[in-house]
């Protein structure tokens, strides 16, 4: 394994085949793995350096890991898995408490059991809050490739996302869903055969490396709820904070929290407000960036929140798109998938 | 009506007398009793800090040269236990390596005395104790220690909050076993301790000793029933504690 890689911090994404070295390179950073040569500085502190005999102990470099096996201690109760890193937390580095943890993870309702009557999800969430209490500076995450699905795994992501804003931790995270982490990592690294062959913003990453990645497109995913069901033409509507969007009705409560999934591919874009058109949702915005790679573009607009489209470079450059030009985003009812939040 | 009740009631009594009588035992056997329990119980006690110590450093540790420790404290499984009283006593006795030492500074006599007893017992249970307490060492997944680990758990933190609570079973487990031979030990007892009635006469040099006297086969079986009940109860105790463990622990 060869890398030579800095990275600012913030919520990274790694990409690759199995085998290119993704869990090799968090182990080194961890602390588990020793390097065999070389050195890993983080936060400006020497972690490992081969040549002049450091490296410091897995339990003192302030690394969090959650293992693609989610590990959690058997013969303790989620409270107490949980309490786990925080009593060897140093007070002054403390810097959740459970009270929040247990809110932003919804955790509450497990504290008691022990860890084998947990779900896949749930014990996803509860090694996350693990790993949180136990205040760490950096946040290092191997996504399980198949233990959870697909809806588990978002919403996971989103909780992810949201830690990453609320508290500042960056994170780096090795990823099998290329399609899903666009969402919320802003910069992603390719590495192949040990070696770290990309690092860029997610969607240039994603744009460039369209053939070395399983799949390509790019899914939005927002947060929403049910807020309005008409029964005679079966409709309902959607509210996030930011906008509302038609969707056909699927017998969803009112008041229900779904999370929304659109691909990027089924959005159209707009210059002038059409007229006499057959899709429910016309959403006014502003273009905040493009990406070009290829035969492939992406449009990020700002429409109270980001949504990205994809189109042919050919449509960018007639329709002269730009940042900052005002856009209308096309949105087909049909294209709209719902899922249980 | 009245009789018969009556002659019941002696009938009974006369049980009771019978028992009562199955229970005098004479001074030499409560004595052998006695030391069996106090040596098999001291010996197992002491054993288990060194047993898991050694398990752990056998089992977790990346030390060199594992192998070789492991046979050294495996010989005394695989020795006969004449011999190994044989090197015990070349090392323990009043003139020995180690135990002429003891007895100068600390005035401290092993051989042919009670704590020879517990020695010799004790050594020759040790490779079975580790060998359990080892391979349910082994059985803990090395990944959940290194996930203690980076949540700040230092080694030490990580034996004590996660190794050792997940292999109990095998600590129970090898110290009952550890129990059981140590209380049945002959061979390196009768070398280390001798054979001396009502001081180191342990139950199974007791029983020796009786079915060699004309009339003695009586208490031997008194002795056997004995033993067969004590090490019954100890395995009982054990299943106990293994429950109370987990009750406590899931609370």
């Amino acid at each position: 394994m060869n890398v030579n890689l800095s990275i600012a911090p913030s919520f990274t994404a790694i990409f690759g085949l199995s085998g290119s070295g993704k869990t090799t390179l968090l182990n080194l950073i961890s602390g588990i793995t020793r390097v065999d040569a070389g050195k890993i500085i983080w936060d400006g502190q020497t972690i490992s350096d081969k040549e002049n005999k450091v490296h410091i102990p897995a339990h003192k470099r302030d690394i969090g890991y959650i293992f693609q096996d989610t590990r959690l201690f058997p013969h303790k109760t989620i409270l107490s898995n949980l309490q786990y890193g925080l009593k060897y937390t140093p007070e002054d580095k403390k810097r959740f408490t459970m009270g929040e943890v247990t809110e932003v993870l919804g955790l509450k309702p497990f504290l008691q059991r022990s860890p084998e009557t947990l779900s896949g999800g749930e014990r996803q969430r509860v090694a996350l809050g693990m790993a949180l209490l136990a205040s760490p500076s950096l946040l290092l995450l191997d996504e399980p490739l198949t233990a959870l699905d697909r809806k588990t795994k978002l919403r996971f992501l989103s909780y992810l996302g949201e830690i990453h804003k609320t508290f500042n931790l960056p994170i780096l995270y090795v990823s099998h869903d290329v399609t899903a982490i666009i969402n919320f990592a802003k910069d992603a690294v390719v590495m192949e055969s040990g070696s770290v062959t990309a690092y860029d913003e997610t969607r240039n990453v994603l744009l460039n490396n369209t053939k070395k990645m399983i799949a390509g497109d790019v899914e939005n995913i927002f947060h929403a709820m049910v807020t309005e069901r008409n029964s005679e033409n079966g409709l309902a509507k959607l509210d996030t904070s930011k906008f509302s969007l038609t969707v056909p009705d699927d017998s969803w409560e009112i008041g229900t929290n779904v999370m929304v999934e659109i691909p990027s591919s089924e959005i159209i874009l707009a210059t002038r407000k059409p007229e006499g058109l057959s899709a429910r949702n016309i959403i006014k915005g502003n273009i905040t960036s493009i990406y070009i790679a290829g035969k492939r573009c992406l449009v990020d607009i700002n429409i109270g929140q980001r949504i990205t489209a994809e189109i042919l470079p050919q449509t960018k450059r007639e329709l002269g798109l730009e940042n900052g030009t005002e856009i209308y985003v096309i949105i087909k009812a049909k294209c709209v998938h719902l899922m249980n939040d | 009506m009245q009789q018969e009740r009556y002659l019941k009631s002696t009938d009974l009594n006369g049980h009771i007398d019978h028992v009562n009588e199955w229970l005098k035992f004479s001074s030499i056997e409560w004595h052998a009793i006695l030391l069996s329990i106090k040596a098999a119980s001291i010996s197992t006690i002491c054993s288990i800090p060194f047993g898991i110590g050694i398990s752990w450093l056998l089992s977790k540790s990346r030390l060199p040269g594992k192998v070789w420790i492991e046979n050294l404290f495996t010989i005394p499984l695989v020795l006969p236990p004449i011999v190994t009283g044989y090197f015990l006593l070349v090392l323990l006795g009043q003139n020995g390596i180690i135990g002429a030492s003891l007895y100068k500074w600390f005035g401290l006599q092993i051989a042919f005395t009670w704590k020879g007893a517990a020695v010799a017992s004790g050594v020759v249970a040790f490779p079975l104790m580790i060998q359990t307490i080892k391979v349910s060492m082994d059985s803990v997944d090395p990944k959940l220690e290194r996930a203690a680990q980076l949540l700040r758990a230092n080694p030490l933190q990580v034996f004590f909050s996660v190794t050792l609570p997940l292999s109990y079973r095998g600590i129970i487990a090898g110290s009952v076993l550890a129990f059981a031979r140590a209380f049945g030990e002959f061979g390196a007892t009768i070398m280390l301790a001798g054979n001396i009635s009502e001081k180191t006469q342990t139950i199974p040099l007791a029983i020796f000793s009786l079915f060699n006297q004309v009339d003695g086969e009586h208490s031997a079986l008194r002795l056997i029933i004995i033993s067969i009940i004590i090490c019954y109860f100890s395995l009982i105790a054990a299943c106990w504690f293994g429950k109370q463990w987990r009750v406590g622990k899931s609370r």
